[in-house]
């Protein structure tokens, strides 16, 4: 993966944007349904949730851009997305 | 103190602070005087200095508006006193380092007299 | 070994130097929007002043009305008593179905107008105007004034939906992220972020515009900071849909139950037992001693029901604006059945818990609704500031590769940077026009015409097309000039313009303490005069020296932007 990436430099580039705009968002997104999983209020949870997101957002898309290779921001990304959620729907259903 | 005073004081006091913060910088004191380094001993005054006028830009901004507000409204005097600091030093570090002083020195008196007054009576 | 074309820097070398990449990109690409939205958000603080320019005539009738000696003919207005009884009556009357009324009943002041509202049968807010002597209707206006114009709020919408509603917010919502983005990146940068604090070395030509990029960001940032991130919360959630759809559906069903929970928390059901609405000022009256402010409005929920309830909202006087960041009023809420007291809210609370209030807090921070007149100019200060930290970075970007081509986008690098050099005259001078001649048409366009408000419209964009147009077709030095040239004109001839389409000018604002107008016509003086001195400076400039490529040799088909030919270097 990394060989076909330094022959098609524009690949990783377009890879990067991809995971900053689309990875960021999601991310971001997972963080404030998280939020209104734990929270005592579900739409005060909610609010805050997307009140701190962009935080987050801002935080992922400068790390997709340092020095690591594309493959581990994807991977990272969609890691913490997916483990955000899980956390989300396990807090959820023990709450309700 | 109404909005007016307290913003006056405030940008005073703020382009005092900065000015004396930009002198304690080898970059900026060097122009203004043709040495080389700062004394260590003026560079630990000008700082401490810049440090308690910026840090005085709180007092006529709770003041003039209410902790909160004046929380805000102190930080974006210290952006104005900075700009005004920069731009003034770029143009003539001389007169920049005079309006400093007599900035300093009316922004203390501004706040520091109407508090005596007050105690007096 | 043989160099290959320069990969991308994206993630290349060490952090620094990656994220100094980010930076450059990220900043570059949306920096003609953004100075276009930052601009116009600045010019946005005095949406009012400048409106008050823009509508001479009712101004003048004000004038008129305020000299007027006596009561007015027909006798004094009514009383709170009276105020509210006929608002009632005509509801009770017009909108007895309707499942929330809503009366203003008079100004701070307790005169002024009277007004009602209520949530017709689509739920969509409607209103109407009620006489505050005789508590008739008032007829709707039949036509619009003379003078019909957008006014300030031109910028207002603009700076935050660049009149294009929905599409719009959403655009200028991606450019503020990119923008906290850039902040970020810039800092991270910056190695020299506090040994380069006040530092300013003019003309030496990209060191100082380096200098000046640096200086307005970094001795602003916690406002760059602060306005970027709020203008992003202020409309976060719909941006940020995802908790929302999580818990209460996608789509507008989902969002409308959201805000009935944030908003409404104890909003009662209807009871199915009708009872009439009872008196509403001894509730009024309790109000405002709970509140501490003199009613605005009262708004009833379910009005005719016997599960009602009656909201007494407060206005916020010159101290609210001292006190608080939040800009929320008081408000009590009484049950409509017994009078008893349900909730109270001082001003600068909110319903909610500590997130409703942060997000009351953010949008009080955005727009700059707490301070009065000097906090209003510490953001315009910092507005201008902010709009030139994105000037000279577009500006940078092109200096920098004046002097050294880096082939970025190898055979069409020269092309793309001709564009971006097109697209920094158009944004940063021709937005400038546009702006000014905004006000241009506001005098020009003929009095009277059909949807004249649009007309002015189509000038500002119309200037800024042509702008467009004209930065692609000219060499890049000569539409700097040209275009700075045109501004200082605008600018400088407005009062003259002025005077000759309305009789106001300069000297009677002044004199009629009419500060508003005044201060517009002296900033955009100001700004004509600025925009002189920049013309001056560029017709004295050296030309640009000849462009070095680095390892990418020209393609032959020169730019027209430079006046000398490219010399590749070896190494191709």
């Amino acid at each position: 993966m990394s060989r076909y990436l330094d022959r098609h430099p524009s690949m990783g580039l377009v890879l990067r944007i991809v995971a900053a705009v689309l990875g960021g968002y999601a991310l971001a997104s997972a963080w404030a349904v998280l939020c209104g999983a734990w929270a005592p209020t579900r739409v005060e949870g909610i609010l805050a949730g997307e009140q701190t997101s962009w935080l987050l957002y801002v935080a992922a898309v400068i790390w997709a851009f340092s020095p690591v290779a594309p493959a581990r921001v994807w991977a990272v990304l969609v890691a913490a997305t997916l483990g955000m959620l899980a956390a989300a729907v396990w807090v959820a259903q023990r709450g309700a | 103190m109404n909005m007016l005073q307290a913003s006056l004081l405030a940008w005073l006091l703020s382009l005092g602070g900065m000015v004396a913060l930009a002198f304690a910088m080898d970059r900026h004191y060097t122009p203004w005087t043709g040495r080389d380094d700062i004394p260590p001993a003026l560079r630990v005054l000008l700082r401490g200095v810049g440090v308690l006028l910026l840090a005085g830009v709180w007092v006529p901004s709770v003041w003039g508006w209410s902790a909160t507000v004046g929380t805000v409204a102190a930080i974006g005097f210290w952006s104005l006193g900075a700009l005004l600091a920069a731009g003034g030093m770029s143009w003539s570090p001389r007169w920049t380092a005079r309006a400093g002083a007599v900035a300093a020195l009316l922004g203390v008196s501004g706040c520091v007299l109407p508090l005596l007054l007050a105690l007096r009576w | 070994m043989h160099k290959q074309a320069k990969p991308s820097g994206a993630g290349q070398g060490g952090f620094r130097q990656a994220q100094a990449w980010l930076h450059t990109w990220s900043g570059l690409w949306f920096s003609w929007l953004l100075f276009a939205v930052f601009l116009t958000g600045t010019l946005a603080v005095f949406e009012d002043p400048i409106t008050h320019w823009m509508t001479p005539e009712h101004h003048a009738e004000e004038v008129a009305a305020a000299r007027a000696v006596g009561p007015a003919p027909s006798g004094p207005t009514g009383s709170m008593h009276q105020r509210l009884a006929w608002g009632l009556a005509y509801m009770q009357q017009q909108h007895p179905g309707a499942s929330m009324w809503e009366l203003w009943p008079a100004d701070a002041q307790g005169a002024g107008e009277l007004r009602v509202y209520w949530l017709d049968a689509q739920g969509e807010y409607a209103e109407a105007q009620l006489d505050p002597r005789t508590g008739e209707a008032l007829p709707q206006a039949s036509h619009p004034p003379l003078r019909q114009t957008l006014g300030g709020h031109h910028f207002v919408n603009f700076h935050y939906e660049l009149h294009a509603g929905q599409i719009g917010l959403w655009i200028v919502g991606i450019a503020a992220l990119a923008m906290l983005v850039a902040l970020v990146s810039g800092v991270i940068t910056h190695r020299r972020i506090f040994k380069d604090f006040f530092t300013f070395r003019p003309g030496k030509g990209q060191r100082s515009w380096l200098d000046a990029h640096n200086a307005v960001a970094v001795l602003t940032l916690p406002f760059q900071l602060m306005i970027a991130y709020t203008g992003i919360a202020l409309s976060g959630l719909t941006f940020m849909p995802a908790g929302i759809a999580a818990y209460f559906g996608a789509g507008q069903d989902g969002t409308r139950a959201f805000q009935a929970a944030l908003n409404e928390p104890g909003k009662p059901v209807r009871s199915g037992q009708a009872m009439d609405v009872p008196d509403l000022e001894p509730l009024v009256l309790r109000g405002q001693a709970l509140m501490g402010q003199p009613v605005r409005a009262v708004v009833i929920d379910h009005p005719g029901d016997a599960a009602a309830r009656i909201g007494v909202y407060g206005w916020n006087d010159a101290d609210s604006v001292r006190q608080r960041l939040s800009p929320t009023s008081g408000m009590a809420m009484f049950s409509a059945a017994t009078g008893s007291l349900q909730q109270v809210r001082l001003p600068g609370a909110v319903d909610g818990g500590t997130p409703s209030l942060v997000q009351s807090v953010l949008g009080g921070l955005h727009m700059v609704t707490f301070g009065g007149l000097a906090l209003k100019w510490v953001y315009f200060v910092c507005g201008l500031a902010g709009s030139a930290m994105m000037a000279t970075g577009a500006i940078l970007f092109v200096v920098k590769r004046r002097a050294k081509h880096l082939g970025e986008f190898g055979s069409a690098t020269a092309a793309v940077y001709r564009l971006i050099e097109g697209l920094n005259v158009a944004a940063i001078a021709g937005l400038s026009l546009a702006c000014v001649g905004f006000l241009w048409g506001n005098r020009m366009v003929p009095l009277g015409l059909a949807h004249r408000g649009d007309w002015e419209l189509g000038v500002f964009f119309g200037i800024w097309a042509l702008a467009l147009l004209h930065a692609w077709l000219r060499p890049s030095p000569a539409a700097w000039r040209e275009q700075l040239a045109a501004l200082a004109l605008l600018c400088i001839f407005l009062p003259l313009l002025n005077f000759q389409t309305t009789g106001g000018h300069l000297p009677a604002y002044i004199l009629e303490g009419d500060w508003e107008s005044a201060a517009v016509e002296l900033f955009v003086l100001a700004a004509g005069i600025a925009a002189v001195c920049v013309w001056f400076r560029l017709r004295r400039a050296p030309q640009p020296k000849p462009r070095r490529t680095a390892t990418v040799p020209d393609d032959g088909a020169s730019s027209n932007a430079m006046p000398s030919r490219v010399r590749p270097e070896g190494g191709a």
